[in-house]
Parts: C-alpha cells; sequence; structure tokens
C-alpha cells in the first residue's frame, strides 16, 4: 500500500507542477477588491436597512406626526427603542463574527464558529421574538391616538398592512434560524469528527 | 496595505496558488466554478490576514491553516446555494484552466470527492507532502491522532481506487 500511495503522491504533485499561476495580477486584485466590497455591503447590509428604517420612524414621529397621548408616546418609545436593540445585536453580531480568525488552527476556529452561532440561535430565538413583540406592542399603543384621525376603515387597512408586514420578516427569521441551527448542528458534528 | 506586505502577498500567491487550487478542486469534488471562487475566498482571507503573519510557523503551514479554515467555512454558505455533485467532475475537469490536470488524476480527484469532508482535507495534505507534525499543527489535533486517521482514509482511498 505504501509504494502505491507514494505513486499517487508523485502524481498528485507533479499534477500541481502543471497548475500554472494566472499571469494578469490585476484582475486577481480587482477580483478580491470586488468581492471584499459585496462582503462587507452583506455585512452592513441588515445594519444600514434597519438604521434607514429607524431614522425614518424618528422623522415620521418628530415631524410629520408628533403623537401627544402619554400611551402613545411610549408605544413610538418601544417601537424605537427595540429597533435600536436590534441594530445593538446586528453590530455585536457583525463583530462577533469577524473575531472567527482564519489564521488559528481548525479545531480553534471550529470552537470559535460553533460559539458564534450559538450566538446567533439565542438572539434568532428569544432576543429577536422579544423586540417583535416590543415593536407590535409599541405600533398597537399608538392606534388609540391615530384613531382620533383617521377613519375606521382607514384603521382597518392600517392594522392588516402591519400584520402582513410582519408575517414576511417572520417567514424570513423562520428561514434563517433553521439554515443557522443545520450549520451549527453540522459544525459540532464537524469538530466531534476531528477530535474523535 | 503596506508594500511590504503586498510584496509578501505576491510571494505567497505566486507560490501557494498551485497549491490551493489542487486543493480546493479536489475539496469541490473537481468543480472548477465552485474550486475558482473558493480559491479566491482564500485569497481574500490570506489577504485579510497579512497582518496577522509572525512568522512563527512556515508561511506554507499558515497558508494551510486558511486554506482548511475557509474550505470548512465555505462549503457551509455555498450548501444553500448550489449542490456540489460527483457528477460534475467530468466537466470540470474539462475546464480550460485546470487543463494541467492529468487522466490519471481524474479519478483521483473522484475518490477523494467521495471521502468525508474533513478526510478529503487530510489526504489532500498528506498528498502534498504535509508531514503529521504540519498537519497536526494546521488541524489543532494530536499527531496521534492524525496518524490514526490518515491511516484509515488512505485505506478508504484504495478501496475506492481499487473499486474504480
Amino acid at each position: 500500500m505504501s509504494n502505491e500511495f507514494e505513486a499517487l503522491q508523485n502524481q498528485w504533485q507533479k499534477d500541481q507542477n502543471n497548475i500554472e499561476n494566472p499571469e494578469d495580477n490585476n484582475g486577481l486584485f480587482s477580483s478580491i477588491r470586488k468581492k471584499k466590497s459585496w462582503s462587507t455591503r452583506f455585512h452592513y447590509g441588515n445594519i444600514l436597512v434597519l438604521s434607514i428604517v429607524l431614522i425614518g420612524i424618528i422623522v415620521f414621529f418628530h415631524f410629520v406626526a408628533p403623537v401627544r397621548a402619554i400611551l402613545s408616546r411610549v408605544g413610538v418609545g418601544l417601537m424605537i427603542g427595540g429597533l435600536f436593540l436590534r441594530i445593538v445585536i446586528e453590530i455585536i453580531s457583525v463583530s462577533k463574527a469577524k473575531k472567527i480568525n482564519m489564521v488559528d488552527d481548525a479545531l480553534q476556529t471550529t470552537n470559535d464558529t460553533i460559539t458564534f452561532y450559538n450566538f446567533r440561535k439565542t438572539i434568532h430565538g428569544p432576543v429577536t421574538l422579544g423586540i417583535i413583540s416590543l415593536y407590535t406592542i409599541g405600533f398597537y399603543m399608538i392606534t388609540p391616538e391615530f384613531s382620533l384621525y383617521f377613519e375606521t376603515w382607514q384603521m382597518v387597512l392600517i392594522d392588516v398592512s402591519y400584520i402582513i408586514g410582519a408575517i414576511i420578516p417572520f417567514i424570513a427569521i423562520r428561514k434563517n434560524i433553521k439554515k443557522e441551527i443545520r450549520i451549527l448542528l453540522e459544525i459540532i458534528e464537524l469538530k466531534k469528527k476531528m477530535i474523535e | 496595505m503596506s508594500k511590504k506586505n503586498q510584496e509578501f502577498f505576491q510571494t505567497i500567491y505566486k507560490q501557494c496558488y498551485p497549491m490551493v487550487v489542487q486543493m480546493c478542486l479536489g475539496y469541490m469534488k473537481g468543480d472548477a466554478d465552485l474550486a475558482n471562487d473558493l480559491t479566491q475566498e482564500i485569497f481574500i482571507n490570506i489577504w485579510n490576514a497579512m497582518d496577522s503573519f509572525k512568522g512563527k510557523s512556515t508561511h506554507k503551514t499558515w497558508v494551510y491553516r486558511i486554506t482548511v479554515n475557509t474550505c470548512l467555512q465555505y462549503i457551509r454558505k455555498e450548501k444553500n446555494k448550489k449542490k456540489v455533485s460527483i457528477e460534475k467532475v467530468e466537466h470540470a475537469l474539462t475546464e480550460e484552466s485546470y487543463e494541467a490536470t492529468s487522466d490519471q488524476n481524474h479519478s483521483l480527484y473522484r475518490a477523494i470527492g467521495t471521502l468525508e469532508e474533513l478526510d478529503r482535507l487530510l489526504i489532500m495534505m498528506v498528498l502534498d507532502g504535509q508531514g503529521y507534525d504540519d498537519i497536526s499543527e494546521i488541524m489543532g489535533i494530536k499527531s496521534t491522532n492524525v496518524r490514526v486517521k490518515i491511516h484509515r482514509i488512505k485505506k478508504r482511498l484504495k478501496k475506492i481506487l481499487d473499486h474504480e
């Protein structure tokens, strides 16, 4: 078996010598830059979208529809607070992801990845549900004051559109949870195989 | 990035590119597109980590660590986008960029592709001539454990190649 394996080794190494470096290094650098900027956009995209929504809500309640009732003001506070908390968590998540060091040995990186996905599991579960609940309670706390200025059918439309609007992120979050739990289980399995 | 690091990156790129490509090709079961994408991902991670190279290990071991870690992370990210199938091997190996790959290696890539992902990486490092101690340093597991694993993988690989 030893000789046969040596032959395979020779064949492998010979083949490697035949792989040529691309002559165009500029192409490589531009493609690396492109990929890096895509990856940055991917990491910070969520934060950017959430921040725009947050600014939109603040502007809306400050300039367009400044609510007066205490109940409504608490509601606005819950909505803004919930969203702000979500942004902070997203920033923490990105910084934790960046801490997974590709230079460490594979076992260490696997352990760090498990820690990261455990964190994601927690934020996707109780924390995100808590934030969505805060946001929803806040929203419905505003509706009594809004109903003073809107017709009943308009209020129904607002309430229904909120529910529909909430279902879409709920489905997206659920899909993400499933995906990340699958990844977590796979990595735990990988670690077992590494150390067994 | 400093000029010194850029030059170091160029050196690494020049010296390690064939090794990284071959490893990616074996890991991705011969799929040239995925191997190409993975190779780029590895060099991005190398680029990002340039400042952290302290010279405690050889630069080849350092590149291996990044390669192994990127491969293990990459397949999970990509699993949702595309399914990697062994049937693609024949097609992939006819791609222009990998024309250098010999006919004999078609079956070797195919055989490696049937192994589990961790085993694929381990056996490719052995094929590339890495010693057990180096592999142990790259993987973060004991050298004796590496030895046992590789013995098992070699047996499995032989069985697969004999059946072809």
